[in-house]
């Protein structure tokens, strides 16, 4: 089913400053990481993934370092910068308050039906 | 890589491909062993993470464009942090060096800064059209010039017919005819005064496009003769004489003989066709014929109008001049044709035969743009401009050559670190760089100064020079101005030392003192800004000369011991009232304190104005006076003692006797010098006789009058060039012009004849009292103007030249303190340092002046027509500009010697 939520772009970044959260990851770590803690909900492609990275990588919310890997590849690394990390702040909040509010709505709704 | 990047070489710049290849290689083979691992087949587990990437290729590409877009932010952020260091270093470097970093913004507000001064000036006068008019390309003044000495002084002269001859050609879309700016008298009584009248007709406002104020422009119907009197006020004249009154118009002025409505105010800062300024524009039809007669209207022999029209369309100039210039002969070949045929000629008419216009003065009319700075129409405002602008430019100049000397001078200096840094691999582009921002900084700097200069000085020196003109000085265009000027000067004088920069070596980190072809490159600038001031200083000084020579010329009688005093009538005074007012204030003015004499002056007044013969008018007892007919012959008449009076002395016989007034006495005459040459090249004049013929033919005989005495020739309408040809007779009439008083001290004594005559009656209006010298101050003002002038940036162009003089000096003593230490050490006495230091910039400074003398001998003859009785190559001012230009180069010398000699061996070297 390709019902799953069509997400904005703005949700998309805020999604992976989540993801890189914890430390730096390569690209393809992020897709996993994000698709382990969705369990697979997120039907996004892997290319646009990148492209957000790259686009946040250009803002200059993250910033990116050649690494080898543990596999003992060379991979691209990013990880969050200051700017990032007050962005993943205020987004999170907006976030959080608009669930919420959506949330109040509903549950104002079936309290009615009841 | 796609394109050059000159900044490439300043970083590791990622390569975007490569990079999305490494990334996206890597994320595949993760994605396919994470799969495989759990169980996938090599194959499917390939096709899955295809399907999970999306469309390759458009990611792909969309990747590439967002990495291009990072590169050329991370080439910005570069540039702006090279920039930024750069100017933090070079701000540093100036801030270490105040003196040095002074002089240079000194010499360069100075001199950017006179530039300013003259740009706001110059583009005011030639650069912009008269404020307010629109559509000025097409705008074209129209010239008449003529043959001859005195009327080429006023090319732009045509009589009312002439104008309305133009009025109908094909070449104009609109045409208006205007005067001059006069000085009528506005109010009566003790509340008189004088304000700037503009006749103009009603197509002048259309003409020039401009839309009123407030009310309206007068119309045709209003400029008509007869019409209600009608005026329209400039804006600067509602604000501050009538104090902005919101309800101004269908106020009332009292100008001179006629009662003005105003109907309209013009826009703010329009002064007409031209550049002076405006209090009143009257409709030239109505007020000139309430003010004088019809007549003034139809004669085709007063030149009192000026014109100003609208090219039609595709009509260039030379149509234009062709159509007016063949419209023009064709109307006065019928005019003298009707004059001549006439049974019984007009006084105007005949002396119009007489001058025989269209042959004698061939008159050529032409059209010139509006803008002065296009046309060929050098009027002494522009002519005045344009000498502005080259001095000005000269001044700004000196200083480029000033500062880059000095930023030579400071490279030398930092040659050591400049090594080093070279040594340690930073690259030429920087080092240029580095200069080139530092000449930016200064030259920033120096713009800043050079805006305050030109705002505290513009204003001012347009007074000063051009004081008729309103000086707008438009602020953007000035600040656009001084931000091309500094930004030319900037790379004008960071040129030499830039190079200088890009050519350090590392083997410079050993080598001291000054190499020697740096040493003469600097000479050669030092040279040649003593050059340009002294061109600067000589032009000065023939200017000054020249001002004295004219202020002190001998005009042929004591105009700075006398005071003329004029009277306005009240409209509707009879005549013998008038001629009684003066009678009233010969005898009351002759008795005041300090008076020493009084007369009343009825004909010609030296230098304010004059009436005249022709020659046909006087005959000696056996035949004709031997001058031409188209020569005027002054005549000069007054009461009891008018020539002492105005202090006129006479070279052969004597004056007139108290006597010679009485009626009935024997009638004398007396001659100028030129007449008395002229008439009796040979002989004496004193004894012999001469008739004067009347206007109108008379019945009985005119009696020969006895020459008693020859005086000197009098300026009647300027300091030179004149024969002066002239007659002076004593008079008897009471119908006078002028009265002339005699006294010691013409200043003080003008308030109190001022209120003494107005006091005297009723019927005046308006008493104008003046010195008999002010017609010489006007007409010395353009030697005034070009003194002060030269005198203004003669001395800037000095005082740069020493700044630049004492801070290369100071330099130099500062770089070789070791080696004067060490000749102190060795036994050198103050006197050799000195020398030493002093000695080879002063050869230059010399060097200069005999440059910039033989320079000036070139460029004199240029500036010879602009002197007054200077020769180009005055040996007095050649001298003074020498002995001035060693004089300050000695002073500029005195501080950096006092340094050298001062210098201690055993620290010096040590500090080494």
């Amino acid at each position: 089913m390709k019902d799953s939520m069509s997400l904005i772009r703005g949700t998309l970044d805020v999604l992976i400053l989540n993801a890189l959260s914890g430390g730096s990851l390569h690209g393809y770590g992020v897709v996993d990481w994000l698709r382990e803690v969705t369990d697979g909900a997120l039907e996004i492609d892997d290319g646009a993934l990148y492209t957000a990275l790259h686009r946040l990588e250009k803002k200059g919310w993250l910033e990116a370092e050649w690494r080898v890997s543990p596999r003992g590849r060379r991979a691209k690394y990013y990880s969050v910068t200051n700017d990032g990390r007050a962005h993943r702040v205020t987004s999170e909040r907006n976030w959080t308050s608009y669930v919420e509010t959506v949330a109040k709505v509903f549950a104002a709704r079936r309290a009615q039906e009841a | 890589m796609a394109r050059r990047n000159p900044f490439a070489s300043f970083r590791a710049r990622p390569d975007i491909r490569a990079e999305l290849d490494a990334e996206l290689t890597h994320h595949f083979e993760e994605t396919i062993a994470a799969l495989v691992e759990r169980g996938w087949s090599e194959h499917e587990a390939k096709l899955e993470a295809e399907r999970r990437f999306g469309d390759v290729d458009r990611y792909r590409a969309t990747l590439e464009k967002i990495g291009h877009a990072r590169n050329n932010r991370i080439d910005r952020l570069l540039v702006f942090d090279m920039l930024r260091h750069n100017l933090q270093l070079a701000w540093r470097g100036l801030s270490h060096a105040p003196g040095f970093t002074l002089a240079i913004v000194l010499t360069l507000g100075l001199g950017l800064g006179a530039n300013a001064t003259m740009f706001g000036i110059v583009d005011r006068i030639l650069l912009s059209p008269p404020e307010q008019v629109r559509d000025a390309d097409a705008l074209r003044l129209i010239y008449n010039r003529r043959a001859g000495a005195e009327t080429s002084n006023y090319p732009r002269s045509l009589t009312f017919p002439d104008y309305e001859d133009l009025r109908d050609l094909p070449a104009f879309s609109d045409l208006a005819a205007y005067t001059s700016p006069r000085r009528w008298t506005l109010g009566t009584g003790a509340e008189s005064r004088r304000i700037r009248i503009q006749l103009a007709t009603a197509s002048y406002f259309p003409t020039l496009g401009v839309q009123p104020r407030r009310g309206r422009f007068y119309d045709a119907r209003d400029d008509t003769p007869g019409a209600p009197l009608t005026a329209v006020i400039s804006e600067r004249f509602w604000k501050q004489e009538l104090a902005g009154d919101p309800a101004v118009v269908g106020r009332v002025l009292a100008i001179r003989q006629g009662q003005y409505e105003i109907i309209g105010v013009a826009p703010r800062g329009f002064t007409g066709a031209e550049i002076e300024s405006i209090d009143v524009w009257l409709p030239l039809r109505a007020a000139i014929v309430h003010e004088r007669s019809r007549r003034s209207l139809e004669t085709r022999t007063s030149w009192w109008i000026r014109a100003v029209a609208r090219l039609a369309p595709g009509i260039d100039d030379q149509q234009a001049s062709v159509q007016m210039t063949t419209a023009h002969h064709n109307a006065h070949r019928r005019f003298a044709n009707l004059a001549t045929a006439a049974a019984e000629p007009s006084e105007y008419q005949s002396s119009y035969l007489e001058v025989n216009y269209l042959e004698q003065q061939r008159p050529q009319l032409s059209t010139a743009p509006i803008i002065a700075g296009r046309g060929a129409n050098r009027s002494t405002t522009s002519a005045i401009a344009w000498w502005l602008a080259g001095v000005s430019l000269m001044v700004l100049l000196i200083a480029c050559a000033n500062v880059t000397n000095l930023l030579l001078a400071r490279g030398v200096r930092r040659r050591q670190d400049t090594a080093i840094h070279v040594a340690l691999g930073i690259d030429r582009f920087r080092l240029i760089s580095r200069s080139l921002i530092e000449a930016s900084i200064l030259s920033a700097l120096g713009a800043i100064a050079a805006l305050g200069i030109a705002y505290g000085t513009a204003e001012l020196i347009g007074t000063l020079l051009l004081p008729n003109v309103d000086l707008a000085i438009s602020p953007t265009r000035l600040l656009t101005f001084v931000a091309l000027a500094s930004v030319v000067t900037a790379v004008l004088a960071s040129i030499l030392p830039a190079i200088q920069a890009g050519r350090a070596t590392a083997t410079h980190l050993r080598s001291h003192g000054s190499t020697g072809r740096r040493a003469s490159l600097r000479g050669l600038l030092m040279v040649t800004q003593t050059t340009l001031s002294v061109v600067l200083l000589v032009g000065a000084g023939l200017f000054v000369r020249s001002l004295w020579h004219a202020a002190h010329s001998d005009v042929g009688f004591d105009h700075d011991r006398s005071l003329l005093v004029r009277i306005e009538y009240r409209a509707g005074t009879p005549d013998e009232d008038r001629s009684r007012v003066f009678t009233n204030a010969l005898d009351t003015v002759r008795r005041l304190p300090g008076v020493e004499s009084a007369a009343l002056a009825t004909e010609t007044v030296p230098l304010h104005g004059y009436n005249n013969y022709l020659s046909r008018q006087l005959r000696l007892p056996d035949r004709d006076v031997p001058i031409r007919a188209d020569e005027p012959i002054f005549r000069y008449a007054g009461t009891e003692r008018f020539l002492e009076t105005l202090g006129i002395r006479a070279t052969e016989g004597r004056l007139f006797d108290d006597t010679a007034f009485h009626t009935g006495a024997e009638p004398v005459i007396m001659v100028s010098r030129s007449f008395a040459d002229r008439v009796w090249p040979r002989g004496s004049a004193v004894g012999a006789c001469l008739h004067i013929e009347p206007w109108e033919p008379s019945e009985s005989p005119v009696p020969c009058r006895r020459i008693v005495g020859v005086f000197e020739d009098l300026s009647v309408r300027q300091l030179t060039g004149e024969a002066a040809l002239g007659i002076a007779l004593p008079s008897t009439s009471v119908d006078a012009r002028a009265l002339l008083v005699r006294t010691d001290r013409p200043n003080e004594l003008i308030p109190t004849v001022h209120r003494t005559v107005t006091e005297l009656s009723s019927a005046v209006r308006y008493v104008d009292v003046s010195p008999m010298s002010a017609p010489v101050e006007r007409l010395v003002r353009p030697w005034q103007t070009g003194a002060y002038l030269f005198v203004a940036f003669g001395a800037l162009a000095l005082l740069v030249a020493a700044i630049g003089l004492y801070s290369v000096l100071a330099f130099d003593v500062a770089q070789r303190r070791t080696e004067l230490g060490i000749r102190a050490a060795l036994g050198a006495v103050p006197r050799d340092l000195v020398k030493l230091v002093a000695g080879q910039s002063l050869r230059y400074v010399v060097l200069g002046l005999v440059c910039g003398g033989l320079l000036a001998l070139a460029t004199g003859p240029w500036l010879a027509d602009l002197l007054f009785d200077v020769q180009p190559n005055d040996p007095v001012v050649f001298a003074s500009v020498a002995v001035a230009l060693v004089l300050s180069a000695l002073v500029a010398t005195i501080g950096p010697a006092q340094r050298a000699t001062a210098t201690d061996p055993a620290e010096t070297i040590r500090a080494d």
